[in-house]
């Protein structure tokens, strides 16, 4: 059967690819790229771009899984799969989905994920503050100010966007650059390493290479964050209250000579 | 007396000319520059394949070691590969779309992508500074939606526009103007919002009353 045998050559191709990360980064980046550019609001679409783009970012995001390294257990991978793609997939239809309402609240999506991948990587404290502080607070103050300021039906400086086409490469070859670097930080070690570490852990497996150690500072978490935030942080903890302070004095300031300002040159007020 | 011409400005015009320029010849830089990312990538060690084949002196031996002697770098690797995934849609975000709502949103995405790497960082080394940096983030993200907000809301209601182009006059007047086609009409026609049947009868209002207010 032709198809079957297209299958399994492909499926063998596939493998090959995934044995050379080199490769597989190329594919990915570059799919990415051309998918956000289908995806991107262009004015003009044939009714088959969109599709074409999700086919294509379905592509990218097969082939930077396959890039990822292997965690502890087959578990911890499928979470850690999951709450990584809700968070790079809610990104992108973040950026571009034409109404921006919709671009909030996937963000708000796009946070959950991101606080999933804190909590994967132990800062408890930090995966929670995400979801409060800017899913509560922050996003809902851009929620605030587009119902305020948003005109009813889709606005056409929504449906457009500038150059698309050479920022979706920017972006490309930014990730590109990224993972080269991400990738020469995470080549395997010699050998000689590898068995010293061995030895020096004697019932860690042989292959140790992918072991997650348990996290040290998962003891009493938020305790000592908060004694480190306010032992050695201090100073900046004070600093960071004066600018939050300095901001919301600002941020009155600018609105109330902005209405006098207006009202000076007859404009209307809200 | 002849206009004395500041070193500064002849510097800025010949600046934003060459970048006009630039504009009109930028594909084959664009081609350039991905052919050199993707031909990066391809000479990157291809690791996974044949561990033993690699030379041990290629390899950078000592960012695999984990304090106590284990190796774990996977969910370093992981985390910085969303965290970058995530600066790089940011990045496109802040560069392409003309919504100044969105564009904000863009780039709390790329704070977003920063707080992923520090903390996978923090992990691996497993101490605290990565974290606190992400709590001064946290903080000064909210401060500058803060202000950026005002300022957005001033913008619109001086042009009635949430569109980034519509301050375009404040370019260089050597840059081209972006100009707007015509574009075609939605064609999703109306939008059905859902209903509710309604529940009793509506008593009488007076509207007057409505509208007045005992003190503001």
């Amino acid at each position: 059967m032709l198809p079957s045998v297209f299958a399994t050559q492909l499926m063998a191709e596939a493998g090959s690819v995934a044995g050379r990360p080199g490769l597989l980064m190329a594919v990915a980046v570059t799919t990415a790229a051309a998918s956000l550019w289908l995806l991107l609001p262009k004015g003009l679409e044939h009714k088959l771009t969109r599709p074409a783009g999700f086919i294509l970012g379905a592509v990218a995001l097969a082939a930077f899984a396959l890039a990822g390294r292997r965690l502890g257990s087959i578990g911890e991978e499928a979470v850690f799969a999951l709450v990584a793609l809700v968070a790079v997939v809610s990104a992108t239809a973040t950026i571009v989905t034409r109404s921006p309402v919709y671009a909030a609240i996937w963000f708000a999506m796009t946070l959950a994920g991101v606080s999933g991948v804190l909590l994967i990587l132990g800062a408890q404290f930090l995966g929670v503050a995400t979801i409060v502080v800017y899913a509560g607070a922050i996003l809902v103050m851009f929620l605030f100010v587009l119902m305020l300021a948003q005109p009813s039906g889709l606005a056409s400086y929504d449906r457009v966007s500038s150059e698309p086409m050479l920022s979706a490469i920017a972006g490309a070859v930014l990730v590109g650059l990224l993972t080269i670097s991400i990738g020469r930080l995470s080549a395997p070690v010699p050998a000689d390493d590898v068995e010293a570490a061995a030895t020096a852990e004697s019932d860690a497996p042989a292959d140790s290479v992918t072991a997650v150690v348990p996290d040290p500072l998962f003891e009493n978490h938020v305790a000592r964050l908060g004694g480190e935030l306010f032992g050695r942080h201090l100073i900046a903890v004070e600093a960071a209250g004066v600018l939050l302070f300095v901001a919301l004095v600002g941020a009155i300031a600018v609105v109330t000579r902005g209405e006098a300002a207006a009202l000076a040159e007859g404009r209307p007020t809200r | 007396m002849t206009p004395v011409t500041h070193p500064m400005s002849v510097i800025s015009t010949s600046l934003v000319s060459a970048s006009a320029d630039l504009r009109r010849r930028i594909w084959p830089a664009v081609a350039g520059c991905l052919t050199a990312m993707v031909a990066l990538l391809l000479a990157v060690p291809s690791h996974a394949a044949d561990t033993a084949a690699v030379p041990t002196a290629t390899a950078v031996p000592s960012m695999d070691l984990a304090p106590d002697g284990v190796l774990q770098n996977g969910l370093l690797h992981n985390g910085l590969l969303v965290g970058a995934l995530l600066f790089a849609l940011g990045l496109v975000g802040i560069l392409t779309r003309r919504n100044m709502i969105v564009m904000f949103l863009s780039a709390e995405l790329m704070l977003q992508g920063v707080s992923v790497s520090l903390v996978s960082w923090s992990r691996y080394h497993g101490d605290w500074g990565g974290q606190m940096l992400v709590i001064f983030v946290l903080t000064v993200a909210a401060c500058e939606a803060a202000v950026a907000l005002v300022f957005v809301l001033q913008a619109f209601s001086r042009t009635g526009r949430l569109d980034a182009n519509a301050w375009q006059s404040l370019r260089e007047s050597v840059l081209p103007r972006t100009i707007d086609q015509a574009l075609p009409p939605l064609d999703g026609g109306v939008t059905h919002w859902p209903t509710l049947t309604p529940a009793g009868v509506e008593p009488a209002h007076d509207e007057e009353a409505l509208l007045e207010r005992e003190h503001v």
